[in-house]
């Protein structure tokens, strides 16, 4: 059976996509799915957290035109069932790789297409944008993991993502979640009310902001394993929990 | 790559060894950690026959966390992991995810049982990059095993098993684990190891891996009589009765139940063939005594196969109607218990311990009767005999059915066809198996015709038995029944179309070619009599 393949994405930077993609693929291989975490972000964050060198032979150009497989350039992480295709700084040019190939929207689904049979989970890292590449995305992934920072902004730029995936064939799941959440925010609780009346795909499951997910950077480790115990730790299980129950339901 | 392991001579020192190899390059030492573990696999092997290797492990230490680990036993790679401290006896128990899915297939109805544990030493040293980023692994495991397959009230001596070191790759750092490997190999107190401690400690276990398949492992050599072959084929089929009889007992899972009675259907075949071979007063009475015991053990069957089915009808329903079978799933398996302590009475009953005290003293000592001319024949032109005989009666029968012709008619041949199976499989060794596989491959063909045809039949006659008695005890809903009507039909339907194949695929197995090799084996069989003092003397 082929892969599920999820994508972090949001066209707003900043709001938590990739905390979501390496602490949720942390917890799936936990839990025994193979995980593989491809880091599309040239800025390296996912590929930082888990200590791997961004580089990849050939760069992005090689892996979209298939002149190097995928499998050729994973890396296992420090996690049992958890591997990663690095970010190499050549991914901002992924979409003029993409324009030139034939079919530049089916792409990815293509070069994931062979290493999907190895793996239960691929979970995309995605930089913030909308580009082809993000459609390239939309086209390969099953669903999207919509983090989104209980805000008016962030909400303007989810109703935006609706709008643009109506005109696709065939749109992957949206999963929108708040994340970064501040309990004691009047702000936040009030637009996290106001958007569950409005929409009924939103995951139960809020991402807190905790001082836990900050500290990340410092040890290069996802908080599911650092911090087990923690909050964040704990809202991240029960965030694949939904994830993949949903996923599961789809199929 | 793989996974290279070596073996550590007992008594070396194995501190000064690591630390001379951490000089070399910068190496991690991880806490040492005690792991229980315990390996398991289905009573017939299933797991290690796939080449795999299904593990229990657990840290040592309060709060553990434990897994589920299923690993190729070839190359280490993990297949599946699970966390989860108590191992369910069936996969369907186990929480769903990867582990539980791909399991599933491998292993089947069959239960998981633990057969051996093991207690580990695991000292792991890790190198790293630049970056503190792990890019192999060396593995130490010295290892005790507790085998757990003792009989009851036995004692198992702990025994130290040899220790390993393994370097373990990590994927994309080809360069750190051959360097590993290198300043290992040029150690001169390491030799390599093929095998895992998980693998050694089941080779210690009482039973063996792969000791046991429900496949009949007979190899009959054409210089016995036939009485020495009848013999040896049911005092085979005996001691599969006795292997599968504890897990019948207790009801592990129902394949015990399924292969003894196979064994006993197989048992009473080879006693109404040995007519003429084996002295025919015991013959008949162990052959009645026989058929007593298949139909004390037929309720639980069937119950059992009603059990199994469940989760195949129930998606097989439309949504609405998912999960209204509970109430039948509960009626079943309370019969069942019921069903089963019956049968568990009279296997400690009197009647059963004197059939097989009896009848294992008679297959040692069958005795002389004139009305067994064949007894001293040779075994292969008995049962060439048998085989061919087996088979006209198939091709007879078949051949006389049409498309009026009633269930029973079907019925009774798929009797005449289970016949010739059991024939084949039990004095196959006999003949060359270029001939004998190829029969019984397409005789499977029609069997499962003809099986589908029958078992739709009485599936569909056990959920209107049950719905009858859920309504009159009044335990049901009417999604319930509606549920098991829809099934109904859909039993109906799929035995319609097993009919409707039933023509075709007999015409598949009558054929010029099917029928020679019948003809090879009764030629392979006349040739053996003729050549024996026994044929000399007739003509
Ligand atoms: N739940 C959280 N609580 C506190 N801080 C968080 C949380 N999630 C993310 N952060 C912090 O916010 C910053 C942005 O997070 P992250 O990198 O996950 O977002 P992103 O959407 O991937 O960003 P980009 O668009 O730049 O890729 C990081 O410094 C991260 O540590
Ligand atoms: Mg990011």
């Amino acid at each position: 059976m082929a892969a599920i393949v999820l994508a972090s994405y949001s066209s707003k930077g900043g709001v938590g996509k990739t905390a979501a993609a390496v602490n949720l693929a942390h917890v799936a291989a936990e839990q025994g799915w193979r995980t593989l975490v491809w880091d599309l972000d040239p800025q390296a964050a996912a590929t930082f957290y888990f200590r791997v060198k961004p580089k990849v032979k050939g760069g992005g150009r090689a892996l979209i035109r298939q002149k190097r497989p995928l499998d050729d350039v994973v890396k296992g992480t420090d996690f049992e069932g958890l591997d990663l295709v690095p970010a190499d700084f050549s991914y901002r040019n992924l979409d003029l790789v993409l324009d030139d190939t034939k079919k530049p929207l089916r792409r990815l689904a293509k070069v994931l297409k062979p290493i999907a049979r190895d793996y239960d989970v691929v979970l995309l890292d995605c930089p913030p944008s909308i580009s082809l590449a993000s459609e390239s995305v939309f086209e390969a992934a099953n669903a999207l993991m919509v983090p989104v920072i209980p805000t008016t902004l962030s909400v303007r730029t989810l109703e935006q993502l609706d709008d643009f995936l109506a005109d696709a064939t065939s749109p992957p799941r949206l999963m929108p979640f708040f994340s970064m959440v501040d309990g004691r925010k009047r702000l936040h609780r009030d637009v996290m009310e106001a958007l569950r009346a409005s929409r009924t795909d939103l995951l139960t499951t809020t991402v807190p902001a905790t001082a836990d997910v900050e500290r990340m950077g410092l040890h290069r480790t996802p908080v599911t394993a650092q911090a087990p115990r923690s909050r964040a730790a704990a809202a991240y299980r029960d965030l694949w929990a939904e994830v993949i129950a949903t996923c599961r339901a789809d199929r | 790559m793989g996974v290279r392991r070596f073996a550590f001579p007992e008594g070396g020192d194995l501190s000064s060894l690591l630390a001379g190899v951490a000089t070399r390059t910068p190496l991690v030492t991880d806490d040492e950690v005690r792991v229980v573990r315990t390996l398991y696999d289905t009573f017939d092997w299933r797991i290690w026959g796939d080449d795999g290797l299904l593990e229990h492990e657990r840290p040592d230490t309060p709060g553990g966390e434990g897994h589920l680990v299923w690993r190729r036993r070839s190359s280490g790679e993990v297949l599946g992991r699970l966390e989860i401290d108590d191992v369910p006896r069936f996969v369907t128990e186990l929480r769903s995810g990867r582990l539980a899915d791909r399991l599933a297939p491998v292993v089947d109805v069959r239960a998981i049982e633990p057969l051996t544990r093991l207690t580990t030493d695991r000292q792991t040293l890790r190198m790293i990059d630049d970056d503190d980023k792990t890019v192999a692994r060396v593995v130490v495991d010295r290892s005790t095993v507790v085998p757990l397959d003792r009989p009851h009230g036995t004692r198992a001596e702990p025994r130290t098993l040899q220790t390993t070191i393994e370097v373990v790759p990590v994927r994309g750092y080809p360069k750190a684990a051959k360097e590993l490997n290198r300043l290992l190999e040029a150690q001169v107190t390491l030799r390599p190891q093929a095998e895992s401690s998980a693998v050694e400690a089941l080779r210690t276990n009482r039973r063996r891996p792969g000791d046991y398949s429900s496949k009949l492992a007979l190899e009959l050599s054409s210089t016995m009589t036939a009485s020495e072959a009848w013999c040896t084929v049911l005092r085979t089929l005996l001691a599969v009765m006795h292997t599968n009889e504890d897990g019948v007992r207790h009801d592990r899972d129902p394949e015990f139940l399924h292969d003894y009675r196979v064994a006993i259907r197989r048992s009473r075949s080879v006693l109404a063939q040995g007519k003429g071979v084996l002295p025919d007063a015991e013959r008949r009475q162990f052959a009645d005594e026989l058929r007593w015991l298949g139909g004390v053990t037929s309720p639980v069957r069937d119950l059992d196969v009603e059990l199994l089915e469940l989760p195949t009808y129930d998606t097989s329903l439309p949504t609405s109607l998912r999960g209204s079978l509970q109430p039948l799933a509960d009626w079943l398996q309370a019969r069942q218990r019921a069903a089963h302590g019956d049968l568990v009475a009279a296997l400690d009953g009197e009647r059963y311990r004197e059939l097989l005290a009896a009848y294992a003293t008679w297959l040692d000592h069958p005795g002389h009767d004139p009305r067994a001319p064949e007894a001293a024949h040779p075994s292969s032109a008995v049962a060439a005999a048998r085989i061919a005989k087996a088979f006209r009666r198939v091709v007879r029968d078949g051949r006389r059915i049409d498309d009026t012709s009633p269930p029973e008619s079907l019925h009774d041949l798929r009797k005449d066809t289970k016949k010739l199976r059991y024939a084949l499989e039990c004095y196959g060794s006999l003949f060359p198996p270029e001939t004998v596989r190829p029969i019984v491959r397409h005789l499977k063909v029609l069997q499962d015709c003809l099986g589908e045809f029958q078992d739709c039949e009485v599936q569909a006659l056990s959920l209107r038995t049950a719905a009858d008695a859920l309504l009159a005890e009044q335990r049901t809903q009417a999604a319930t029944l509606m549920a098991i009507g829809h099934l109904v039909e859909h039993l109906d339907e799929r035995q319609a179309e097993a009919r409707a194949a039933f023509n075709r695929t007999f015409r598949q197995f009558d054929t010029d070619e099917v029928g020679h090799l019948v003809s090879l084996v009764r030629d392979h069989g006349r040739a053996s009599l003729a050549a024996s003092p026994a044929g000399r003397e007739e003509h």
